[in-house]
Parts: C-alpha cells; sequence; structure tokens
C-alpha cells in the first residue's frame, strides 16, 4: 500500500505486528470516516458539518478548512438579488415574543 | 480580539453595504453593532412596499454562532410585545429554531437583514397600511411555541408538542419508541426525522427552556391535562436545569 507522504514507503509493511494491531485501528479509521461522511450528506448547516468532521479528520484541520471556506467562497452563500432590486420573500417567519 | 472574527465581519459588512450603502459598521470593544438606514423595497406575493427604517445591529462576539439582534432607533415601532418587540427592545423575529434554520440557509449580515429583518419590517408597514399581518404572527412566550410546532410537526395534540420537545429537552431521541404523536409507529418511521432535523439547530438547554414554557402554557390552559403533564420526564428536567444553574452559579 503506497503512502502518500513517503512514496517509498510501504504504508502497510508493519501491520501484522502486535495481532494486526494498526490494520484494525485503521480499517475501524476508514469507517468513522466513512459514516462521517454519508451523514454528512444529510445536512445543510456548515457549522454542523464542522463539527462533525473535527471527529474524524481532527478540529485544526478542519477549522482551518472551514474558516477558508467561508471567507473565500462567499459563492457558496451567494445571494440570489442584485444591487437595488427588490427583496423577495418567501416562506417568511412569523413574529413571536418571549414572554407571554 | 480573534483576528478571524474581525474579517468575519468586515467581510460580511463590505457585501452589505453594497446592498445598504446607509449602514455603518462600528466596533466597541469586541462587540460590533451596525446602525443607520435601512433603505429597502419589498416584495411579498402581489404587494410591494419600499420603506425605510432607522435601525440597529447589535453582533456578539459569539457570532455566527449567535445570531445578531436588530432593533428599530426612531421609536416608529412601539416598544410592545404586541408588536413583536423583545423587553430589549428588539424584534422577535420568530419562532427561535424558524429563525436559525433561515439564518443557516444564509448565515451572513446581508442573509439576515433580506431574510430575517427585512420579513419583520416589511410586516410592520403592512400592518400600519392595511392594519393587518400579511403573513399571520405566533402568539407570545410558550401558546407560540405550540402554534409553531403543531404545524411544523402536522399535527393537532398540544399534548404530543410537549412531549416531542421533551425529547430534544432530555436529549433521549430512541429510534424505536413509540412516537409522542399517538400514531402507534415507532418514532423513526413517524416524526422521527423531524425532531432529528430540530436536534442539528438548537442545543438540549433551549429545548429544554421551550420544553418549560409549553409545559407551563398547557398547565395554565387545561387543567384536565395536569396529571398527565407532571410525568417523571418533566420532573427529571425541571431538576436537571435546577442543577445546572446551580453548578453555573457556583462555578462563577
Amino acid at each position: 500500500m503506497p503512502n502518500p507522504v513517503n512514496p517509498y514507503e510501504n504504508f502497510a509493511d508493519r501491520w501484522h505486528e502486535n495481532n494486526h494491531e494498526r490494520a484494525k485501528a485503521f480499517f475501524q479509521w476508514v469507517a468513522w470516516a466513512r459514516r462521517d461522511f454519508l451523514e454528512i450528506l444529510a445536512k445543510n448547516d456548515i457549522q454542523k458539518i464542522t463539527e462533525s468532521l473535527a471527529g474524524s479528520l481532527g478540529e485544526r484541520a478542519v477549522a482551518s478548512a472551514s474558516s477558508k471556506l467561508s471567507l473565500s467562497t462567499p459563492a457558496l452563500f451567494a445571494p440570489a438579488y442584485k444591487k437595488g432590486s427588490t427583496v423577495e420573500i418567501t416562506n417568511p417567519s412569523k413574529p413571536w415574543t418571549r414572554n407571554g | 480580539m480573534d483576528d478571524s472574527h474581525r474579517v468575519l465581519i468586515e467581510t460580511q459588512f463590505r457585501d452589505l453595504s453594497e446592498f445598504y450603502p446607509d449602514l455603518r459598521l462600528e466596533e466597541n470593544q469586541g462587540e460590533w453593532v451596525l446602525k443607520g438606514i435601512l433603505d429597502f423595497s419589498a416584495c411579498y406575493e402581489n404587494t410591494k412596499i419600499q420603506d425605510s427604517f432607522q435601525i440597529e445591529i447589535s453582533i456578539s462576539a459569539e457570532y455566527s454562532k449567535d445570531l445578531p439582534a436588530a432593533k428599530e432607533t426612531c421609536g416608529r415601532i412601539p416598544l410592545d410585545p404586541d408588536f413583536h418587540i423583545n423587553p430589549d427592545g428588539s424584534f422577535c423575529l420568530g419562532a427561535p429554531v424558524d429563525i436559525k434554520r433561515k439564518f443557516a440557509q444564509e448565515p451572513t449580515l446581508l442573509g439576515f437583514i433580506n431574510n430575517l429583518v427585512i420579513p419583520f419590517l416589511f410586516s410592520f408597514s403592512y400592518r400600519e397600511r392595511n392594519g393587518a399581518m400579511p403573513y399571520g404572527e405566533l402568539s407570545h412566550g410558550g401558546q407560540g411555541l405550540v402554534e409553531y410546532y403543531l404545524k411544523y410537526f402536522g399535527i393537532t395534540s398540544e399534548t404530543a408538542v410537549l412531549n416531542l420537545i421533551g425529547i430534544l429537552a432530555a436529549d433521549k431521541y430512541r429510534g424505536h419508541h413509540d412516537c409522542p404523536c399517538g400514531s402507534g409507529q415507532r418514532i423513526r418511521n413517524c416524526h422521527g426525522n423531524e425532531v432529528l432535523r430540530l436536534r442539528a439547530i438548537q442545543s438540549t438547554r433551549e429545548f429544554l427552556s421551550e420544553y418549560l414554557a409549553i409545559l407551563l402554557h398547557l398547565r395554565k390552559t387545561k387543567k384536565a391535562l395536569s396529571n398527565e403533564l407532571i410525568n417523571q420526564q418533566a420532573l427529571t428536567l425541571i431538576k436537571k436545569e435546577q442543577r445546572a444553574l446551580r453548578a453555573q452559579v457556583s462555578g462563577k
């Protein structure tokens, strides 16, 4: 199995040690990551996606990717209206009051 | 002050200024405020309204996890719960989960103004002109929450709303349990998706306070239901809330 970080190394060369400990850990991680990616398909909230990915991919990597995403990809949240145009109100919230 | 927070707010403000150039951004010790005139033209069904309001929008250090709060500063909207103004003067834009869901669809300052503030101001303008609310309104407090959730779940039983929100307040979703709506089906085959969608929007604590508001409302209006309502689950929740409050106080 090639190691993308070091192409001269076999990523799996010591997997059989300690009753296949590393192999088991690796496939467990793959299963978790797979499950997380599948769950994410059902979500549309960037905050939630960030939280759930942090579990399998690490908080630092996910936080840095998501902050770049919201700053550099405003298209993801691109408004559908142009300057000076009329705001189309669709499916408005009914106003409420906290204290009854 | 965290730099990425500043960059986020300043970037979003630049986008906003292109549409609403009369709003300015001010910073005061980590708290940000948008102030000025919001000049807009908006259309709902076949009614178009052009209007402008002097407003102030405060953005907390926890933005965009916490939503901004908007208020009107010229005294045009009466500071009255009947006009959907909170005790602190801010607009009560809608049921909490409804506004969080809407904000998440376009989580920027511009999105907040276009999708939440302008529809609110539009409905006030419309009411000034026509004496009625264009898209209705929710009652105050727990009753309004019940109205919102009845429609959200597509059910008619207020007790079922209480018990569905109870699942979220206690963080006890179990797919194989019976659905509280009374259909006799397991919740995963009934209102499970609606419950899980709500769980992604708000914290358990926030649902707990909604649960208590709904419980108080139902106890006030339905004496006959009170025995059914004071169940073990509710008592556990209230005790849990008291413990959390105590822990908070002693922690400070």
